[in-house]
């Protein structure tokens, strides 16, 4: 029951991914969204016959950059981002699908056996049957099509890696930008030292594991948990107090629920939030226990985040409840000649939205949230919102904390390459193994309006060198941040870091430090 | 902290038009189908994830900037659900397959992971915290993002993983 254990635990539950190395046939989904969706409508308005459009497969980088033992859970919340840190240092792939492809359009592949073309013919017509069944608008769209779908085992075709130039007008000028790290003037605490004053302050008592690196403890009464993780100067303090978990009662009565481990309660009592608190109320909980802690809050600012249904469901979840009432009658040209507005045949009645209210519309109620987040950062670090504290509050008080403890102190001023050498950078493969991504941009994604399908591929010939399609885009933008930088042994620092981007939607994001302010001894 | 531009694009965000979409779909299609592949029959996940997208088209303009991804991942968990609960659903992948043959609860935890320390660790677990591990192992959503794909507030998704790492690692012990 140590740190270790937890890491292993969890990384052979990664490793154990059943979705490793999988990939879908985009095409075929994309034949199953024709008619309910415009994807793909793009290059040719309205409903095109060949599409195409940027992709990027981050998903094989996502489970990657999550360093197991990333206690600040910011690297995670970059790959919710999908986007950052090292899809791009991987090189920015650029990829189309050959998609759709019916008897209007002479362009796109074409089955190559009169066997494959019948398989195809009855798989589409199997679709259609499936379609007009259960999906009331796929019946619509999917007979106005004429049903013959044309390269259905195609998949998706990559247009190749896209390898950053530098732009004209990109600069050559270096500059300097300043560096931050943690302050180790007092040196590394130890674990169970740290685990022990903040349990004792909380009148946490049990067993208390640690090892060089983290120590935990379970109350052997009330289930109240205590974990203390340590990096260099840097320690990461979680608590949580089951009973007042808002799911407290939920856990208590799932199989498997109210386990706390060998040394913890057998079972405990729930203490059932009532209403959330008032802002006010839970940052005054929040400070209060952080206080309990003797952790000094000076100079953080507090700010509490109500649950809002409108930011995790987005705007417009309350219309979801009357969507049926709202769906028209289908556009008469929507999806009759391929050319109507694909937006409008989505008003169809479905029955997949009738399924969708029965079965989630109690999912979309903020009646059961019983808790407020609330955030506290610190207002001079070069970062806020890098590691930043952050507690479950209910009107029982703290049900869950987190700190992030120890100060990132200035480094003072480095050498940064000029916008132009980051280019070249993005090809070496020197800067694409070590994780350096902006915080701020964490969840900005790239928008290429102006995709246009690639050619074909030329068929193989024997002896004849093998088609490898590469393409090169220029860099028109650089802006110099502020980001983070994660070495293999989980030291991070703070750095200037270049977000470039082209015109084509394509984004790099690459350490922005002169060679000569890095250390390469190994 | 920007501290210095060199031709800003100043790109806005961008509007919910079809060209939005394809660049949705383009962007987290991968995602979202490995998302089924670690929950459901391999030959059903492209149907899913295609319900994923339509629906995601239909209430385009709910979906939170910020959390895409996590917004598609809590509607997966929605088609999910209303696809075990409504097995007579038919889609082309039970075309020529006999309904029964489906598996209609398929829980990795006993189907899937083919590790047999994280296979019996995680039947030891509540469905709950293995939802919550899986979201953080394999879609590798943390913060923000678990919070927004499990629909609570970020202090609770965080206590809800904590959790269910201390569960697991006792599992895991024992």
């Amino acid at each position: 029951m140590n740190d270790y254990q937890d890491e292993e635990a969890l990384a052979r539950l990664r490793a154990a991914d059943p979705a490793t190395g999988a990939h879908p046939d985009l095409h075929r989904i994309s034949q199953r969204l024709r008619g309910r969706t415009p994807l793909g409508s793009q290059s040719a308005g309205g409903y095109a016959t060949s599409t195409g459009y940027s992709f990027s497969d981050t998903s094989e980088t996502a489970v990657r950059v999550n360093d197991p033992a990333s206690r600040t859970s910011r690297v995670g919340f970059v790959v919710a981002a999908s986007v950052a840190a090292l899809a791009f240092g991987g090189g920015g792939y650029v990829a189309g699908v050959a998609s759709s492809g019916d008897d209007r359009d002479g362009s796109t592949t074409v089955a190559s056996t009169d066997e494959e073309q019948e398989r195809r013919d009855v798989a589409d017509a199997a679709e259609d049957m499936a379609s007009s069944e259960d999906m009331a608008a796929s019946e619509e769209m999917a007979a106005s099509e004429g049903g013959v779908y044309g390269d259905d085992g195609m998949g998706g075709g990559y247009a190749g890696p896209v390898v950053p130039v530098a732009g004209e007008g990109l600069s050559t000028e270096r500059t300097t930008g300043p560096v931050f790290a943690a302050d180790d003037s007092d040196g590394a605490p130890d674990p169970g030292e740290v685990l022990e004053e903040y349990a004792g302050a909380l009148g946490i008592e049990g067993t208390v594991e640690s090892d060089p690196y983290s120590a935990y403890v379970t109350d052997t009464t009330d289930g109240r948990n205590l974990h203390v993780y340590v990096q260099g100067s840097m320690a990461s303090i979680d608590y949580s107090d089951p009973a007042l978990d808002p799911y407290c009662q939920e856990y208590m009565s799932e199989p498997g629920g109210g386990w706390f481990g060998e040394e913890g309660p057998e079972s405990i009592t729930c203490l059932p939030p009532g209403e959330a608190p008032e802002e006010g109320t839970a940052i005054a909980l929040a400070q209060e226990f952080a206080d309990t802690l003797g952790i000094d809050d000076a100079g953080y600012e507090f700010r509490a985040d109500n649950f809002d249904p409108m930011i995790a469901y987005g705007e417009g979840y309350e219309e979801l409840l009357d969507e049926s009432g709202a769906t028209s009658a289908p556009d008469a040209d929507a999806g009759t000649d391929g050319t109507g507005d694909a937006a409008e045949a989505t008003a169809v009645p479905d029955a997949m939205v009738q399924d969708y209210l029965e079965e989630w519309g109690s999912q979309f109620s903020n009646e059961d949230v019983r808790d407020v987040s609330v955030t506290a950062e610190r207002t001079d670090s070069p970062m806020p919102s890098y590691r930043s504290w952050y507690f479950g509050v209910t009107d029982q008080g703290v049900a869950y904390a987190s700190f992030q403890l120890g100060d990132l102190v200035p480094m003072g001023d480095y050498e940064v390459i000029s916008p132009a050498e980051a280019v070249d950078r993005v090809n070496d493969t020197r800067f694409q193994q070590i994780g350096a991504y902006i915080p701020d941009l964490e969840m900005e994604a790239t928008y290429d309006e102006d995709w246009t399908e690639p050619e074909p591929l030329p068929p193989l010939v024997a002896g004849e060198p093998i088609p490898y399609p590469l393409s090169e885009s220029q860099v028109t933008a650089a802006e110099l941040h502020s980001g983070v930088v994660s070495l293999w042994d989980g030291t991070e620092f703070v750095a200037p870091v270049y977000h470039l981007t082209d015109d084509r939607g394509n984004s790099w994001q690459v350490l922005g430090l002169a060679e000569e302010a890095l250390d390469f001894t190994p | 902290m920007v501290f210095g531009v060199t031709e800003g694009s100043g790109v806005g965000p961008p509007t919910r038009d079809a060209a939005w979409f394809d660049q949705l779909f383009a962007e987290h299609a991968v995602s979202v189908h490995r998302y089924f592949v670690r929950r459901a029959p391999r030959q059903e996940a492209e149907d899913l994830v295609a319900e994923v997208f339509a629906v995601a088209w239909r209430r385009r303009e709910s979906i939170p900037d910020d959390f895409v991804l996590p917004w598609l991942y809590k509607t997966a968990s929605y088609v999910l659900s209303n696809h075990r609960r409504k097995p007579t659903l038919t889609l082309l992948a039970d075309v020529g397959t006999p309904s029964d043959e489906r598996s209609r609860s398929m829980d990795p935890a006993d189907l899937i992971v083919e590790d047999d320390d994280v296979r019996t660790a995680l039947a030891r677990l509540s469905p709950r915290d293995r939802k919550v591990l899986m979201l953080h192992a394999w879609e590798g959503l943390d913060g923000e993002g678990l919070a927004k794909a499990l629909g609570v507030t970020r202090g609770g998704a965080a206590a809800a993983l904590s959790r269910a790492r201390s569960r697991l690692r006792e599992a895991w012990a024992t």
